[in-house]
């Protein structure tokens, strides 16, 4: 089958720094480790006061579209992705679909929309989705988008721990970005996906749920990290094990590795269960520092910084890693050719 | 290429007001009475929009698949058994973009059998009469057919580029205080059952051009009903008999987006669905939204 490709990206991240120590410093108790050092996020960034979810998902697509030879009305569908749909301020809205109004708003009149929802595995089950789509012949390109508005959860967590361990610490993590990418054919059959793998090990779906609060207004994230992330260790190698199998796959050819931003000692755990696949290891690519975990949009914030900073080589191969409340865990493998920031 | 219903199967709340156990339940029914090994069941998808207490992480799938028992721990037991599960959100039309996302799926050989669930309930999880929408869970299977004539043959979709969306869903979470796991508004325009019933029509009316599709063929038509006679109103307009349009607002009022799924499931127990019939699907839905989708039986 014929393979596709990003063929353009766009990112928006909202100017505000908030530092990691700004955050700590609001809280009536501290907690027990040091938060910056324990994930490596120095800053995240905020939305400001009129921005939201929608604001923010619609100058990613208008950036995406900048930079693609695809006018809007060429668009085959629009997919909208993230976990937050806030609009016009913290009104949640479940209906219409986010796609509706992107899809107007950018003026992709001839697309198909819908809304998914799957965590901060979103944009990349978007991916999956457009992928399987094109390759059965139902659309020749579409454009997947996500807004996240998510540190009202982080609001939430400075006013609610009361504790030094406590559910909502990893809510602590987040910091706002918008994505979005548009995906067509791959002009050569060499640049773009080479593999795309999902699952959900649903037995740990009560890990972490996101919703509103009910000791105040407003939005909140229970994390259990700690069996989160055991999960997570031992479920990578051997899903990593069988990726390799599968698609006869080795080191060697992956440049780089894109996981989710959750914490830079996490990453690295991690990565590491996996050293008897990864022998050496792809160099690891990280945003974290100044943007921290940005839900959904994470990998293509990473993707759009170091291809802006030309740090991918030509021909890059990269693996991305998605790992969200599901629990989910996926892997796409692609090279990289002419895509640019 | 074509993807079919080989099962479905409808869960309307009694006791149990939880979109998680409405969901699952249908879904499990649906897989027992396929046939299909339930380990084979590669994905889930859930079109289900209002939910437990609000619940927006994790997916609402994931919650239902570990409530059915399907393949929740691939690691630890059969890694060869295992389902991949997300939402899909588009109205009363997310169950055809379910499908056409089943058949993307299922045609590019990532899966065998799809999964299809969907169920609101007010986040309360109790019977609120201000909440316009049914308790009811369904479920539908979908596999790639023996011969591609039958199944979904087309699709068509069409979103509003202007106007009002014809009703809003959303929560107000800053407004409610401590009640936002319990709260959710539904506001209607006055004019939503007329702009709906017209846009349903004109959807028809292009997806009939542009896929040569000629409606006179068409057995019955499977659609939503915000309101009690939409079905005849759009049965008629589109040229078919009264008697055409499934209705299922007197059994179930609108179970939202089980509607389609509930009106496919009526007809099949009616006995009246025979080899070959023409079916077709209109999901009409906020924004203004509509999909129509041809199956044949």
């Amino acid at each position: 089958m014929k393979k596709n490709r990003f063929e353009s990206i766009g990112v928006y991240t909202p100017s505000n720094v908030v530092s990691t120590q700004e955050l700590i410093g609001k809280m009536k108790v501290a907690p027990l480790f040091d938060l910056e050092k324990l994930t490596g996020i120095k800053n995240r960034r905020y939305r400001s006061k009129d921005e939201d979810s929608f604001s923010i998902a619609l100058a990613a697509a208008k950036d995406c579209l900048k930079r693609s030879s695809y006018k809007a009305s060429d668009i085959d569908i629009v997919i909208y992705t993230s976990i937050t749909k806030f609009i016009n301020g913290f009104k949640y809205v479940f209906e219409p679909s986010f796609s509706s109004y992107l899809r107007n708003e950018i003026a992709a009149v001839n697309a198909m929309n819908f809304d998914i929802m799957n965590a901060c595995a979103g944009m990349l089950t978007g991916a999956y989705i457009l992928d399987s789509m094109m390759k059965a012949g139902l659309v020749k390109n579409g454009m997947v988008i996500s807004g996240e508005c998510i540190t009202p959860i982080a609001d939430t967590a400075i006013r609610e721990i009361s504790e030094p361990i406590d559910e909502q610490f990893a809510s602590l993590t987040v910091g706002d970005a918008a994505a979005a990418f548009i995906m067509d054919h791959s002009p050569d059959n060499e640049e773009g996906i080479d593999f795309i793998e999902f699952i959900t090990l649903a037995e740990y779906s009560h890990f972490c749920f996101g919703m509103p609060s009910a000791k105040h207004e407003g939005v909140a994230m229970y994390t259990k990290a700690i069996e989160l992330h055991s999960v997570g260790i031992k479920s990578l190698p051997v899903l990593v094990g069988d990726l390799f199998k599968k698609y006869k796959i080795s080191t060697v050819d992956f440049d780089y590795a894109i996981p989710h931003q959750t914490s830079m000692r996490a990453i690295q755990t991690g990565m590491k269960t996996c050293s008897e696949y990864f022998n050496p290891l792809p160099e690891i690519l990280y945003v974290i520092q100044d943007f921290g975990n940005t839900a959904s949009t994470s990998h293509f914030v990473v993707l759009y910084k170091h291809l802006k900073e030309k740090k991918l080589k030509k021909n890059a191969r990269v693996m991305l890693l998605s790992q969200a409340s599901g629990i989910v865990m996926g892997f796409l493998g692609m090279t990289i050719k002419s895509l640019e920031v | 290429m074509a993807v079919k219903i080989i099962s479905s199967s409808v869960y309307p709340a009694e006791i149990i007001h939880s979109s998680i156990e409405l969901a699952a339940r249908a879904g499990n029914k649906c897989i027992d009475d396929s046939g299909v090994k339930k380990e084979n069941v590669g994905m889930l998808i859930h079109t289900g929009i209002y939910r437990d207490k609000n619940v927006v992480e994790p997916a609402l799938a994931c919650l239902i698949q570990k409530n059915m028992g399907l393949n929740t721990d691939p690691v630890n037991k059969n890694l060869s058994n295992r389902t991949f599960a997300f939402d899909l959100f588009n109205s009363e039309l997310g169950f055809l973009y379910a499908a056409q996302t089943a058949d993307g799926f299922i045609n590019s050989g990532r899966a065998d059998y799809v999964l299809i669930t969907s169920s609101d309930v007010h986040p309360s999880q109790d019977v609120v009469p201000e909440y316009p929408f049914s308790h009811v869970g369904a479920a539908a299977l979908l596999a790639k057919p023996d011969d591609t004539k039958t199944g979904f043959q087309h699709y068509y979709f069409k979103t509003a580029t202007k106007g009002s969306p014809g009703y809003y869903g959303y929560a107000a979470i800053y407004e409610y205080g401590v009640e936002g796991r319990k709260s959710i508004i539904v506001n209607f325009d006055k004019d939503f059952e007329n702009r709906s019933l017209d846009f349903a029509i004109s959807a028809v009316k292009e997806f009939s051009e542009a896929k040569k599709v000629n409606i006179a063929d068409v057995k019955f038509v499977i659609k939503s009903h915000f309101y009690k006679d939409f079905g005849k109103k759009l049965a008629k307009e589109i040229g078919l008999g009264e008697n055409n349009a499934i209705d299922i607002y007197d059994k179930y009022g609108n179970p939202h987006t089980s509607t389609l799924i509930a009106g496919y499931n009526f007809l099949k127990q009616s006995g009246f669905m025979l080899p070959g019939d023409k079916i077709l699907f209109v999901g009409v839905g906020s924004g203004l939204m509509a999909g129509v989708g041809l199956y044949v039986a």
